[in-house]
Formats: structure tokens, C-alpha cells, sequence
């Protein structure tokens, strides 16, 4: 908030030390605790994050066993993520290979799914248990 | 368009540690600048929810540093520290922690209240425009100060809040989308 500088006398001059409230430099020094704690395993995740890219780029352009590979080796690490595993199931049943999806499947129990996930991965249990392969839909 | 109004004290509230922030970035840039400051409020529970009295009658560079400084400083710091943590929370499902949900929250907060008010925008407006400074400050100095007076006019509409989140949250994810 700019004030207009009043008469001749010289305005009063905080110093630094007046300014400043502790608990502002505390919270800064906070978010940089925070932020150093983070950055060791921030190499990682900024891979783990990449391979994650390459994975869905796979998998936009059809190349689902190549998907499933990264998407499995993203699984393994990180255990608890739903999207992971039923994109991991996905791809391999897309892949044509029921075996390792219904590996995957067997890992899932546990995992807390959505219900558009519930579905998804019942509709291809289904489809493996029928014998039905995967058919990419025209234009793909 | 639809708009929730949520009371913006509210808002400020929950984002304090922002709003301090930018008082703290502005009161550093006057002792650098060597610019006198009466009185610095961090926090009230009523509009401006911080400022930093000082000088007015300084020169328009002084003025361009105290009022586009803090928003650029701030920005920048919103996206480094938010970056690990954007990148485990949005791109690593199960991966984030409470240490990552705590440091997503004091990067938001930091960007989101960078943007300079109104007033600041108005008040640096009417300085270059009467200023006959070097055409190379005006246009260096323009499209940041136009890019904030835009963030500045649509608070009604959360352009605060969104871009806080878009620098802490789509800076990383445009940073993995490129390095591959």
C-alpha cells in the first residue's frame, strides 16, 4: 500500500528487524524444511512420472504390451494406486495375454477401486473367462 | 458462467501463509531498494489482507520492483517448491504424503496471492505512462504488468486460486511432458 510522502518531515523507516514477525520467516523456513525433506526422492519421482508419460503415450498409439510393461514396473513400486494396476490389467489383457492380467487381477484384491473401475476390470475378467480377445475399434 | 462465492476473507484466510508471503517479498524489496516503509500489516481478517506501507514518491523502477517483484519472486517460488509434491500427488497416485499435501498448500497459497492488487497495478500504470523511461524498461515491464492487472481484474473469478494451481501443478506436469 503506497502512502504519498507527507510534508517535509522524513517518513519513519521500519528497519528490518522491526518489520519482520516471527511467524512469517517460520513458515518460510517451513515450506523449505518441507521442500528439502521432499527433494531426495524428487529424482525418482520425476522419472517414475516420465516412464508414467511413455506409458500412456504407448498407449494412446495402440502399443499395449509395450504399456504394460512400463505400467508394471510402475505397479511394482507403487502398490497402492488403483490407476496403475487396473491401467496395468488393461493393457495386458489388450495385449493378449489373459495369464498375466489375471495375475494382476489376483493383486488387485485390496486395492480400493472406483466404480467405472469396478466395471471395467469385471467386463474384462469376463471377457478372459469367455475367451474373448480384445478388438481394437475401427480407426485405432 | 457459473460462480460460487465463496467470501473472500474466507479464502484468505485458509491461504494466509500467501498472503503473508508477498508482504514479506515486498518488505525485502524495500530495504534492498532502500525504500522507506511506515508500517507492514502480514495478516487482518479484512481487505487488504496485507500491505506494506512505503514511500510513493519514488522513482518508477523502485515502484516496477515493489509491485512486480513480489508476484514474480512469489510465482517462481510457488513452483519450486511445489514441484515434488505436484509431481507425486498428481502423477503418482498413492505415492503423496501429509508433508506433500502441507507443501502443495503453502505453494498455492504463495502463488495465488503474488498477484498484485488493483491498485498496484493502476498506481505503476499511471507512473510508466507519464515516465519518460527507456523504451527497452517500458517494454520489458508491460506485458508483466499487463499479465497481472488481467489476474488482478478476475479475482471475482478466481483467477487467483487458478493461477496458483496452474503454476503449481501444470509447470511440473509440462515440464515431464517435455523432457521426454
Amino acid at each position: 500500500m503506497p502512502v504519498e510522502d507527507a510534508g517535509s518531515a522524513p517518513p519513519p523507516n521500519l528497519s528490518f528487524r522491526q518489520g519482520v514477525q516471527a511467524w512469517v520467516p517460520g513458515f518460510a523456513a517451513l515450506g523449505l524444511a518441507l521442500f528439502l525433506m521432499q527433494l531426495p526422492t524428487f529424482g525418482s519421482s520425476f522419472e517414475d512420472a516420465k516412464i508414467r508419460e511413455r506409458a500412456l503415450r504407448a498407449w494412446d498409439h495402440g502399443e499395449y504390451k509395450s504399456s504394460a510393461e512400463l505400467f508394471k514396473d510402475l505397479s511394482a513400486r507403487y502398490p497402492k494406486s488403483r490407476d496403475f494396476s487396473v491401467k496395468l490389467l488393461t493393457a495386458q489383457y489388450r495385449s493378449n495375454d489373459p495369464d498375466a492380467a489375471l495375475e494382476t487381477y489376483d493383486r488387485l484384491v485390496g486395492v480400493r477401486l472406483n466404480r467405472t473401475d469396478s466395471k471395467d476390470v469385471m467386463e474384462i475378467m469376463d471377457n478372459i473367462n469367455n475367451g474373448v480377445k480384445y478388438k481394437p475399434s475401427k480407426g485405432k | 458462467m457459473i460462480h460460487f462465492h465463496i467470501p473472500p476473507v474466507l479464502v484468505a484466510t485458509v491461504t494466509f501463509p500467501g498472503v503473508a508471503f508477498k508482504q514479506f517479498t515486498q518488505f525485502s524489496i524495500c530495504k534492498i531498494r532502500g525504500v522507506p516503509v511506515r508500517s507492514v500489516q502480514y495478516f487482518q481478517f479484512k481487505y487488504p489482507f496485507g500491505f506494506v506501507e512505503y514511500d510513493k514518491s519514488r522513482a518508477d523502477d523502485d515502484l516496477a520492483w515493489l509491485i512486480l517483484g513480489p508476484f514474480i519472486v512469489n510465482s517462481m517460488a510457488a513452483a519450486f517448491l511445489g514441484f515434488p509434491s505436484s509431481l507425486r500427488s498428481v502423477y503418482l497416485e498413492g505415492a503423496s504424503t501429509y508433508a506433500d499435501v502441507l507443501l502443495l498448500w503453502l505453494a498455492i497459497a504463495t502463488g495465488m496471492h503474488s498477484i498484485p492488487r488493483r491498485d498496484e497495478c493502476q498506481l505503476l500504470r499511471e507512473k510508466y505512462k507519464r515516465s519518460v523511461a527507456w523504451i527497452i524498461t517500458k517494454i520489458t515491464i508491460y506485458p508483466i504488468l499487463g499479465f497481472a492487472r488481467l489476474l488482478a481484474a478476475g479475482t471475482f473469478f478466481w483467477s487467483d486460486v487458478i493461477y496458483g494451481l496452474s503454476i503449481t501443478l501444470i509447470t511440473p506436469a509440462m515440464m515431464v511432458h517435455y523432457s521426454i
